[in-house]
């Protein structure tokens, strides 16, 4: 790519305030972000969630009712898809079934009244890029789903655009595929530099493939940060349980505070809370209100004794996972916790086991509002 | 997999699908024999199956008869101007119906509309037409029997290519607009040969109409735009119904149709069917 590297401008993807209607649903609402230069950023939220409508809203393949969307420094609410120079690879890869392989990946060239000679060589240049330059000859109906898939995203590569544009690429493939996948699409991404946006409802895929992550529900954004911000210290209790395999144990109690030690309780359970948790706690005393306590299957402690601050539980299922063990363990009829056992772990469906999360590692989440109390 | 369960379901098929042939071709196999037989034969009781007498002289006169040969060609006229207007004005129709969600369910409306033009008979035009066509100079030329078939038939385009439209994913379109492509360039490049078969299928169909109609042809032309459905009727004549001239001219009225149907043939059975396949 050592020609193109100098033409190939990347910017910056802002949304100010950007909203969508279809008739009475909202499905994006006021949303603000800033995509920056040559970042990669996943749009991860459950279905219905806007992320969809915001990336075909960046194509120009839907109008923002209100709110202003730039890519640079240019407003292009109105400029239409065309005049946009944004790349996008389509769920179902939209390759056209009629045309070779050679003729799908030069036709945004084709459009640009490149010549044929100049065509050709881009065609070879890209497809030797995505290893399929033995495809070139063939019809998309020929192809296997990874194959259409780097077609697809050859013909996205070869434009040099401005910004990428992912809808769910990768959801067709087995997962194997997936994963392989997934590298080398971010490691191309590296190598191009340009802006990427990518939707997905897959969380794993968005921890491992984004520098930032936007978590969207409702039309809303809730949260944008790193993979590890967003896994670490997620904004509320929706981002806690959805990110993350499996997401947070999710605990209702009441917050209490005596001495100077915060403890979350509730009906047979009565947990120490530390760390930032804690001091956020005693900074604005918020003790004998309801909150919500979140922790990861990680920061499960099990015990086949009874200790201090652990509460009593039964093992409701045991789930080997090769390198280690996750075990559901339930509170109560509703109260599900997964906790995170060495291979080694003894315990048996209908065992009692004790456990606690550790307290550094409790997240809080306000019951009302659900945000992290921070 | 080819059990023996099936074998006596796939006999059975032929010999339904036989039966079916031979029902379809009864009455072209009787109007080629009268038209090779004798003139004593046509009414001889019990009929012949094959001429007894064989003769060309029905064909003979058919052929050599003054006008025939422009009727034909009236026909092949007509027929190409209905099938132009009747696809273009349809598939676009179609398309921006398949494409466009147009406010208050018009999208609906509109397609009830069009398809009103089948559903009152279609002699309740012809006198208004025939006055029409006379003041604006349309009476008996190529163009105003065009218009009337392509206007009879539109409906039957629209909704054809409505279900080839609506079968093409969107996302086709999207990309070839992202790629860089105008709506139009979009729609020439990727949906027109997308939609091909439809395109023929739709074609044929037209086409067969506009080659077959008799109430319109029969009023609105005299001379110069007659068609071919109008000179085997008029082997009908005041003292005498020529049997022999009539199968002779509607066996060879069939026969360009005939041909274009088995070039075009590929096309066609794959129009008609793509309806249920999908994907790519």
């Amino acid at each position: 790519m050592s020609t193109s590297s100098k033409s190939m401008r990347s910017l910056p993807v802002t949304f100010e305030k950007v909203s969508k209607h279809f008739g009475s649903v909202i499905a994006v609402d006021e949303v603000d972000l800033h995509v920056q230069e040559g970042e990669f950023m996943v749009l991860l939220g459950p279905s219905g969630c806007g992320k969809t409508t915001s990336l075909r809203m960046i194509a120009g393949l839907e109008t923002a009712t209100s709110g202003t969307i730039k890519i640079g420094d240019t407003v292009i609410n109105k400029v239409p898809p065309r005049a946009r120079n944004v790349a996008m690879v389509f769920q179902s890869y939209a390759l056209y079934p009629h045309m070779k392989v050679a003729d799908n990946i030069g036709y945004p060239l084709k459009i640009r009244k490149n010549s044929k000679a100049r065509i050709g060589e881009r065609v070879k240049e890209v497809a030797e890029l995505l290893r399929i330059p033995e495809l070139l000859e063939r019809k998309p109906r020929e192809l296997s789903g990874g194959q259409r898939q780097r077609v697809a995203l050859a013909r996205a590569i070869i434009r040099e655009p401005n910004v990428f544009l992912f809808d769910e690429p990768l959801s067709n493939l087995d997962a194997e595929l997936r994963q392989e996948m997934r590298g080398e699409l971010k490691y191309l991404q590296r190598q191009l530099g340009t802006t990427a946006i990518y939707v997905t409802h897959d969380q794993a895929e968005a921890l491992a493939m984004a520098d930032r992550i936007t978590i969207m529900r409702d039309a809303k954004v809730l949260q944008v940060g790193s993979p590890m911000d967003v896994y670490d210290r997620p904004a509320n209790a929706f981002v806690g349980h959805f990110v993350g395999s499996p997401g947070m144990s999710i605990v209702h109690g009441t917050l209490q505070a005596p001495n100077g030690w915060v403890r979350v309780s509730g009906r047979g359970f009565a947990w120490e809370v530390g760390g930032d948790a804690a001091i956020a706690v005693l900074r604005r005393p918020r003790v004998d209100r309801p909150v919500i306590a979140g922790a990861r299957p990680e920061a499960m402690e099990l015990s086949f004794t009874e200790q201090a601050g652990y509460a009593k539980t039964t093992i409701f299922a045991v789930e080997p996972m090769g390198s280690e063990v996750l075990v559901d363990v339930r509170l109560d009829e509703n109260t599900r916790i997964k906790a995170r056992a060495e291979t080694t772990f003894a315990g048996k469906p209908g065992e009692v086991v004790w456990v606690r999360p550790k307290p550094t590692r409790i997240r809080l989440f306000d019951s009302e509002t659900q945000e992290a109390i921070e | 997999m080819v059990g023996e369960r099936t074998a006596p379901l796939v006999v059975g098929r032929h010999v339904l699908m036989l039966g079916v042939v031979l029902i379809v071709l009864a009455p072209v196999y009787w109007m080629l024999t009268i038209g090779l037989k004798g003139e004593v034969e046509f009414s001889q009781i019990p009929p012949t199956i094959w001429p007894q007498e064989f003769t060309l002289q029905w064909f003979e006169q058919v052929i050599g008869k003054r006008g025939f040969g422009e009727q034909i060609w009236n026909s092949i006229i007509i027929a190409v101007i209905a099938t132009s207007i009747a696809i273009t004005v349809g598939s676009l129709a179609a398309y921006g119906l398949s494409r466009f969600q147009l406010p208050y369910g018009l999208n609906y409306h509109i397609l009830f509309f069009i398809l009103t033009v089948r559903m009152f008979p279609q002699t309740v035009t012809v006198v208004p037409l025939f006055i029409l066509f006379t003041q604006v100079g349309l009476i008996d030329t190529h163009l105003g029997m065009g218009l009337v078939h392509s206007m009879l038939e539109l409906p039957l385009a629209v909704w054809m290519m409505l279900g080839f439209f609506r079968d093409i994913p969107r996302d086709l379109e999207e990309a070839a607009m992202v790629d860089g492509d105008h709506w139009l360039g979009a729609f020439r490049k990727v949906i027109i040969p997308l939609v091909r078969p439809g395109l023929a299928a739709t074609s044929i169909l037209v086409l067969i109409a506009s080659w077959n109609e008799f109430l319109f042809a029969l009023i609105l032309t005299r001379t110069e735009a007659q068609t071919l459905p109008i000179a085997v009727a008029n082997q009908i004549t005041q003292f005498d119904i020529l049997y022999g001239r009539m199968m002779a001219a509607s066996a060879i009225s069939i026969l360009p149709v005939l041909i274009f149907t088995l070039l075009v043939q590929r096309n066609l059975i794959r129009g008609l069917t793509l309806g249920g396949v999908s994907g790519a």
